[in-house]
């Protein structure tokens, strides 16, 4: 339990230390843009008994069920596609195609076939995780060494036994570096997403905020994105722990 | 009980359009329960042969029967160990030694059984738990013979298996293949060792070892029977009996450095004709 204390007072360290930047930077501009630190904790733990932590527990939903979404769908695929050269001759082209699309130019047709709900703003993030681990993976995927999969099937196992034992755990590390990557992307579509047509998430909170301009209830908002994208992170970390024991010695 | 027979192998590959001959006319008989040693120069297709001995590769011309009947694919009890990558480095050493057993559906019970009094035998007991990054390279060969032993092979192919080992080490994992040949040579004379009892609980058949290096001296040390590759195509240039290994002494006798040397000029014969 060292190690989560160890972390705990690197995160409350970090935690001083922004608001002591912050609040140094708040005390010299003097705008209403940037307010206090001081003002913004304030309203942000009288906000969060009611409205905030709604907004807050949407958008966590959201990303939460994109990203294992994207997982289930990205990595067999990416999985089948490194290892089976005939498939991915006729399917890597379409993806190298769509790969880099910026997927929120599809936040229009989403929304008109997928309606304003939770729904398209799942589909659009759960788009973007996909393809970043799909791409990952499937590089991940060729990599494994030839002698490996010698190995195996020298020991008489099935394709479904390789996949099992040699190419689904060669590939995890490098899936999670993806996922890491991918949710940062994937927050910062959810908030551009739920800026549009929409009244629930952290996003519309921002949003509405800024409109009104009440800068002290964005900030809060910016602190909550901030706590949503440090859970997931975390939440990561103790699923990759879990998995990839042998690449923490 | 195999006696190993290769008659007139030959395996041709394609590259960049060419066919390209890896070997050639090669025919060999290992009587059952004996070693042979391949050793040739890098490239001499001395692993392609491995291969195909394991039914990985289908040769292009020829025939191997192993115990009488016709190779046609893969064999349950023959077991392959690679120079490198063979062991995984997610699976614990007690999960990469089961692995051969769970890949074959082996009850639990006897994987934990089997698994267990073969790394007891090898010295890894206490490691079980270890992964192989946190092993030496020669506890890392270890686990990787554990592995093969564990499936209880009557026929064990060994590719470089001790070639990235420092000189001691090398020497020490030798001298580990060639008790355990040894105590199944002679059926379990040493039946105290729980290693050496199989499946069914009977006294297992004598091991017959292939061994395919590039080093001259564990060919000396391990072969009783030595066989000399050349290049362009990867043949046979001599097969030489070696009568006199066995024994871990073996290494320091007036015998083992004249063989050495007969094996040196033969080598560079073959080379020479390439």
């Amino acid at each position: 339990m060292g190690l989560a204390m160890d972390k705990a007072k690197g995160y409350i360290g970090a935690t001083i230390a922004i608001f002591v930047a912050w609040y140094g930077l708040a005390f010299f501009l003097k705008v209403q843009a940037l307010p206090s630190p001081i003002a913004v904790f304030a309203d942000f733990f009288r906000l969060l008994p009611g409205d905030l932590s709604r907004h807050f527990a949407i958008s966590l939903y959201r990303v939460i069920v994109s990203i294992v979404l994207g997982v289930l769908l990205a990595l067999p695929t990416g999985l089948i596609l490194g290892r089976e050269e005939r498939l991915d001759r006729f399917i890597a082209p379409i993806i190298f195609i769509l790969y880099p699309i910026p997927k929120i130019v599809f936040l229009p047709i989403l929304l008109l076939l997928l309606g304003l709900g939770n729904l398209s703003k799942i589909v659009l993030i759960t788009l973007i995780v996909f393809f970043q681990i799909l791409v990952t993976t499937r590089d991940a995927a060729r990599e494994i060494p030839s002698q490996s999969i010698l190995s195996m099937r020298s020991l008489g196992a099935t394709n479904w036994q390789i996949y099992k034992h040699v190419v689904y755990p060669a590939s995890l590390p490098k899936m999670f570096t993806a996922l890491r990557i991918a949710s940062g992307t994937a927050i910062a579509v959810l908030f551009f997403a739920e800026s549009f047509a929409t009244e629930e998430g952290l996003g519309y909170f921002i949003m509405d905020a800024w409109s009104r301009f009440n800068y002290q209830d964005m900030f809060g908002g910016i602190i909550a994105m901030a706590v949503m994208g440090l859970i997931i992170y975390e939440l990561l970390d103790v699923i990759e722990r879990r998995t990839c024991a042998w690449t923490r010695l | 009980m195999p006696q190993v027979e290769l008659t007139g192998i030959g395996v041709d590959y394609h590259n960049l359009g060419h066919a390209v001959t890896a070997l050639d006319d090669v025919d060999i008989t290992i009587p059952e329960g004996d070693t042979l040693a391949i050793i040739g120069p890098s490239g001499c297709g001395k692993s392609t042969l491995l291969y195909v001995l394991s039914g990985l590769i289908q040769p292009s011309r020829g025939s191997i029967a192993i115990d009488g009947s016709v190779l046609g694919g893969q064999r349950r009890q023959t077991a392959l160990i690679l120079q490198d990558y063979g062991l995984f480095p997610w699976n614990t050493v007690f999960d990469n030694a089961a692995l051969g057993l769970r890949v074959r559906h082996t009850s639990e019970e006897y994987v934990k059984e089997r698994v267990g009094v073969i790394l007891r035998r090898l010295g890894l007991w206490e490691m079980r738990d270890r992964y192989p990054g946190q092993l030496s390279g020669g506890q890392r060969q270890r686990v990787a013979i554990a592995r093969s032993l564990a499936l209880d092979p009557d026929l064990l192919l060994m590719d470089e298996p001790f070639s990235s080992l420092d000189a001691l080490t090398r020497e020490e994992l030798q001298n580990t293949v060639l008790d355990i040949w040894r105590e199944r040579r002679f059926n379990g004379k040493h039946s105290n060792n729980r290693a050496d009892i199989s499946e069914d609980g009977n006294l297992p058949a004598p091991l017959t070892v292939i061994l395919v290096t590039h080093s001259i001296e564990e060919a000396a040390f391990l072969g009783r029977r030595i066989a000399v590759m050349g290049m362009n195509p990867g043949r046979i240039v001599a097969t030489v009996d070696n009568e006199g290994m066995g024994d871990a002494g073996y290494r320091n006798t007036p015998g083992f450095y004249t063989q050495c040397s007969r094996l040196r000029g033969l080598l560079k014969n073959g080379a020479g004709d390439g």
